[in-house]
């Protein structure tokens, strides 16, 4: 079989300028169909995946990837940071540990702005208070300026109905950050573990120990590591009480689950539309067949064998599919960059946490859709193959 | 039994077109033997069947009836992939209407027969060259059939048939869709080359000159070969 036929043979049929306007109309209309379904799923899941996306990677940025914690809500001390300091050293994909120390406060800005907070405290940071980008316009403040923040730990309540706040510091201002994530925006005082202790008068206390990573590891298995080992040193022997370790992320699961479903609906309604068109491409296959019906019956009197006959017509519904998908992936590309570059989404950061939805092109989904929807093609290129089979040479030839 | 020197044989050849309960039984018993060189024409009205009879001595359909013999052999008896060689190697067509595949130049049709065998499309293109040439048509070689007079699509459909330099040519009102100065380039091109290659040539033809130009003529009436 001459390769070199066979593909003239397909390809210049699909484009012939000598069929009917109305075969090589529906040809390029199976095409497009092609092209609009893969370009559709494409453009979903890169939106989809950049959505999630931004929502790990400022959730990554700010909390540590792996935490450790006491489910039942009892404080951690000391001898647990060294604990798990220690475990987390045996496993080579962590670089490290820090003592955490959050609760909730009430920060008061310039004139008088009061706004609730939730002061982290974390053994990595330094001196003065990194605030979220909105908490800072709600109370209007910048870098260098001076917020006070009062622990409502020990609030009480006084005889004549005033809140007693048990202690005031004020707090320079270093820097103001977007979080990434509207709700860190709009809340979180980022201070070093010290001011944080000073602050709720917990000189001992941590509330979480976070774990850090080596760029690139999964938190997922590095956390079941850690937590098993932290079971092995606590309940295995004998403490009744025991510290757990989970991916970050886990705190979040429901969120992520849930958009996981509906990418998956969405990308089922969305392939769906593009079967439809791969059965259309299937009838635009079956009206090239019988517009060259003639010419296969020229070819089979040339000594062009059934098999011959039969992967040239394949070979076009290949060749048309993997036009479409080409130009599928080409329109995604390009969607994907044209809105992120001219045509921003914003997004209600109340609703969805974060500001801007932006696509990002994943290279494994084009690939994944390309595969499917090319494997789909052959299999609905092969009934109008067969049609191209049905007719003895002779009667191919009587046809005009 | 059939001419074991014949290079194509046809034994007691029936046909019907069915049409239900006007089936139209258009081949009622033909035999004849074509032998190397020979140029034979079959003249008969039109539906008498004579495309019929070539599609039937072509492999290109089945005899209802009888049997068909390329060299001696029966290629109904092996499958329709060996079939297909044997029409490629042995046996050559010209239709009325030159039947070049319109999506390639007249030298990509002339050289499809030797690709169907497997040659590469190099020697393929160097081989239908020759070929070319010889029919006084090089000079359009890289134009598309659209693109030529039909007297040369006519002759680039002649140089297909010899391509592969079958033993037997079957030619169907070869200048049946002609003028007159193109028929007779063609007839005489036509009868040059089968004589010059001692190729067999069957030319179904409604024209009486080009019937007397050939050695031996054959008339198809009523589903019956025969003298005249």
């Amino acid at each position: 079989m001459n390769l070199w036929l066979v593909g003239a043979l397909s390809g210049r049929q699909v484009v012939s300028r000598y069929q009917s306007g109305f075969v090589r109309f529906v040809g390029i209309l199976s095409i497009a169909g092609i092209a609009i379904g893969v370009a559709a799923l494409i453009v979903l899941r890169s939106f989809m995946d950049g959505f999630m996306g931004a929502i790990r990677t400022s959730l990554d940025t700010v909390n540590p990837p792996v935490y450790v914690f006491s489910p039942g809500g009892g404080r951690l001390g000391p001898a647990d940071l060294g604990l798990v300091e220690e475990l987390a050293s045996t496993l080579s994909e962590t670089t490290g540990a820090v003592a955490i120390l959050e609760r909730p406060a009430v920060a008061s800005g310039a004139a008088g702005t009061v706004a609730g907070v939730m002061v982290r405290g974390r053994s990595d940071k330094g001196d003065g208070a990194v605030l979220g980008i909105r908490l800072a316009e709600a109370l209007g403040v910048s870098g260098g300026d001076t917020i006070r923040v009062a622990s409502t730990a020990g609030a009480t309540v006084s005889g004549m109905g005033r809140i007693l706040v048990d202690t005031i510091m004020p707090l320079a201002v270093v820097s103001v950050r977007d979080f990434g994530i509207d709700e860190y925006n709009r809340s979180l005082v980022s201070v070093s573990i010290g001011t944080a202790r000073t602050l709720f008068r917990e000189e001992q206390t941590i509330s979480a120990i976070g774990v850090n990573l080596r760029e690139g590891s999964d938190p997922v298995p590095v956390s079941a590591a850690l937590d098993s080992l932290l079971r092995r040193s606590y309940v295995d022997e004998g403490w009744p009480v025991y510290i757990s370790a989970i991916p970050f992320m886990a705190f979040h699961s429901n969120l992520f689950q849930a958009l996981g479903l509906e990418t998956l609906a969405m990308t089922i309604v969305l392939a769906l539309i593009t079967v439809v068109a791969l059965l259309n491409l299937s009838s635009a296959l079956f009206m090239i067949a019988l517009e060259h019906r003639w010419d296969t019956g020229v070819l089979r009197a040339m000594g062009a064998s059934p098999a011959t006959v039969f992967v040239t017509s394949i070979t076009r519904g290949l060749s048309m599919g993997v036009a479409g998908v080409l130009s599928g992936v080409a329109l995604a590309l390009l969607a994907v960059w044209g809105v992120n570059r001219f045509f921003p989404i914003r997004l209600d950061a109340s609703v969805y946490w974060v500001e801007n939805l932006s696509g990002r092109f994943s290279v494994e989904t084009a690939v994944a859709v390309s595969m499917a929807t090319i494997i789909v093609c052959l299999i609905v290129s092969v009934a109008p193959a067969l049609s191209s089979l049905s007719d003895s040479p002779a009667k191919a030839l009587r046809y005009e | 039994m059939n001419d074991a020197s014949a290079v194509l044989s046809g034994r007691d050849i029936h046909f019907t077109y069915d049409r239900g309960a006007n089936a139209l039984h258009v081949l009622k018993g033909v035999s004849l033997d074509l032998h190397a060189g020979e140029l034979v024409a079959v003249m008969g009205p039109s539906g008498s069947g004579k495309s019929t009879l070539l599609h039937l001595l072509g492999l290109l359909a089945r005899p209802e009836r009888g049997s068909v013999f390329i060299g001696g052999q029966d290629p109904w008896k092996v499958n329709e992939s060996r079939r297909s060689k044997i029409r490629n190697r042995s046996l050559g067509f010209v239709f009325q209407f030159h039947h070049l595949l319109e999506e390639f130049t007249v030298h990509e049709n002339v050289a499809m027969p030797c690709m169907i065998s497997g040659m590469s499309r190099k020697r393929a293109m160097e081989t239908a060259g020759e070929l070319l040439r010889e029919v006084g048509i090089m000079d359009r070689a890289r134009h598309f059939p659209s693109e030529v007079s039909g007297g040369e699509r006519q002759r680039a459909a002649l140089a297909r048939a010899l391509v592969m330099e079958p033993s037997v040519v079957l030619a169907d009102e070869p200048t049946g869709n002609l003028d007159d100065e193109a028929t007779s380039v063609v007839e005489n091109l036509m009868l040059d080359l089968a004589r010059r290659r001692n190729q067999a040539f069957l030319i179904a033809t409604h024209s009486r000159e080009l019937a007397q130009r050939c050695g031996r003529l054959l008339m198809l009436d009523r589903g019956l070969l025969r003298e005249p």
